[in-house]
Parts: C-alpha cells; structure tokens; sequence
C-alpha cells in the first residue's frame, strides 16, 4: 500500500514538472515572430530619430514623433553620444537626447541607421522576460551654410532589448500582447 | 378391317387439317411495317439571351475594409507630409473616433494569437506616415450603428 502511494506520488509530481516545463517554452515559429517585432521596433526608431533630427520638419511633428519615440523606451533608458573630436562618450534620457537632436545647430542633418541586426539573442529569463541586444550601425551628417561646417562621422551602438508578455483591456476583453522595451543605448565604436 | 382404315384415314385427315390449319394461323406475314420517313424537322436552336451580370452584393465591412487598406497604402506611399496629414483626415473620418482600437496580429498558433501592443486608429495612421511602411492586412473590421469602424484587427503581411 505503501509502495503505491509512493510510486501514485512521484507520477503526480513527475507530470506536474512536465507542465511547468511546457508553459517555459515557445515554439520556433512564435520566438521568430517576437523576435521580428522586436526588430522592427528598432528600424521605427530609426525613422524617428531621423525625422526627429531632421531641419526639415515642423516643430509640431517633431515634438509629435518624440512622444512616440519616448513610447518605445523602458523608464530612465539612456542614450549615448559621441564625437570623433573626443573621447567622451555622454549619456542622456531618450527624451533629452531627442530635445538636443532637435536643436542641433545645423541647417541640415541627416541621419540613417543600417546594419540594424542581433548580436544577442532575445533569451528568456527567470523572471519571464527575454532580452536580447541588437546592434545598429549610425550616420550622421551635419552642414551648417553659413559656416561652411560639415561634421560627418559613423557610430555603433548597442541597444539592450527587453520583451514581455502583458495584458490590457480593449472592448471589454482581456487582450495578451508582446510589450517590446528598448533599453540603453551604449556607444561601442566611432569613426569619421 | 375396313372400317379401321377408314377411321384411320379420317384421324389422320383430321389432323392433317389441323395442321394446315394451324400453319395458316401461324403465317404471318414478315414483312415489317415501316413507318414512313418522317418528314424532316426543323431544328431551330434557340440563342438564349446573355444572362444579366450577377451583382455581386458585398457587404458594408468588405466594402470598409477594402477602402481602409487603400487608404493606408496612400498614407503609407504619400509624397509628404501634407498629403499624408489628409490622407489620415479623410481616413479618421471612416471610424467612430480616433481612439478606434487597433489589434496587430504578429502570429497564431493553434488557435492561439500572439499580438503587438494594440494601439488607436490615430497612432496607427500617423505611424504609416512616420515610418512610410504598411506591413500589416486587415483581417476582422467591425462597424457600429452608423456605420462607422468601432474595431479593427490586422496582421502582419
């Protein structure tokens, strides 16, 4: 009587730890697609950086596509600048960073990102989250006509990623959806 | 003796009558009735008239959502911004308001939908114009009494 019970109780907890292990793992096709969201995420950030910075653009748009690009940050996520005339690399919070791109004094600014790609896998950790880094290649250019100033230079970044099932609730249902976090943006490389 | 040869005589008569009568009987002429040609018919081989074109009826959300999707393709591909910015004036228009819901569908998997952060029909539109891409298709688009669009429901391409 005694060894059935045993033997009853170790098959529960057995199947109970399967269980468990089963809600941990997504399936390749589900991982591919948060991770694509995620990308994606960074190449938005792009174009706002880019309209952001760029003197062509209204003062009303602009202040417009920073509150959407603040929207993509995690709280308090900072942002590196460099230069190629210092060593200094400076960071700032994503809305302060935006708020000087914006005022920078140039007549024309042009910046683009590209080879905007993982270097770290989005990992899933204890606490549910995955994170993962991608790495983004800048281009900044900068021509001021009246003092013939032209301030070119290439930087890396590394941009930390946080990814997180949440819910909310639309229409009066539940609604479960990936929250993608940008984290710190960290310079790793500048040259001319 | 002789009176047994004369009824002999008779039965076989009589039989012999029998059967010619039977024969007589069982004559027939073989010669078949054939019915006269018919005389030739005209076939007239009537044109049926071209059937009239099926009116497709379509319903008020295929005809919304068809109208949606060309309306984010020309904000998406709009030349500026100021075309983009009445492009997105003219689609705001189509919803109940510009807090209209907006579900992104990423993927699904047994049954099972994997969502991006749902948004407003506001920042989706002025999304497209930011980034200039329209990824997404309209998969569920749902109209209120007046016919406006109270939800909408994409997926990624």
């Amino acid at each position: 009587m005694k060894n059935i019970l045993t033997l009853f109780l170790g098959l529960f907890f057995a199947t109970s730890i399967g269980v468990f292990a089963q809600s941990d793992n997504i399936s390749p096709a589900r991982k591919q697609a948060i991770d694509s969201l995620a990308l994606e995420k960074v190449k938005d950030l792009s174009k706002y950086i880019s309209i952001i910075g760029s003197k062509e653009t209204q003062f009303s748009e602009a202040n417009r596509v920073m509150d959407r690009a603040e929207e993509l940050f995690a709280p308090n996520a900072e942002m590196g600048v460099s230069s190629i005339n210092s060593n200094d690399i400076a960071y700032y919070k994503v809305r302060r960073y935006f708020e000087r791109l914006m005022a920078l004094n140039y007549d024309r600014v042009n910046i683009s990102w590209y080879d905007i790609q993982y270097i770290s896998d989005l990992e899933r950790q204890p606490d549910g989250r995955y994170v993962g880094v991608i790495t983004i290649y800048q281009r900044f250019e900068g021509t001021s006509i009246e003092t013939g100033m032209n301030y070119k230079d290439t930087t890396k970044k590394d941009i930390t990623i946080y990814v997180e099932k949440k819910q909310t609730q639309i229409a009066g249902r539940t609604i479960e959806f990936w929250d993608v976090m940008l984290g710190d943006v960290r310079v790793t490389e500048t040259s001319a | 003796m002789k009176q047994h040869f004369t009824q002999f005589s008779l039965n076989r008569s009589l039989i012999l009558i029998m059967v010619v009568f039977l024969a007589l009987g069982a004559c027939k002429s073989k010669k078949k009735i054939v019915a006269p040609p018919a005389a030739p018919t005209e076939v007239i081989q009537e044109v049926a008239p071209p059937a009239a074109p099926v009116e497709v009826k379509r319903s008020a959300e295929e005809l919304a959502a068809e109208n949606l999707e060309n309306a984010f393709n020309s904000i998406a591909n709009a030349s500026n911004v100021d075309a983009a910015n009445q492009s997105i004036q003219q689609t705001m228009a189509m919803f109940s308001n510009q807090e209209t819901p907006v579900l992104i569908v990423i993927h699904e998997e047994n049954g099972i939908k994997d969502y991006d952060e749902p948004t407003t029909i506001k920042k989706y539109l002025e999304y497209l114009k930011d980034t200039k891409k329209n990824l997404n298709y309209i998969v569920d688009i749902r109209l209120d009494a007046n016919g406006k669009v109270s939800e909408l429901e994409l997926r990624r391409k």
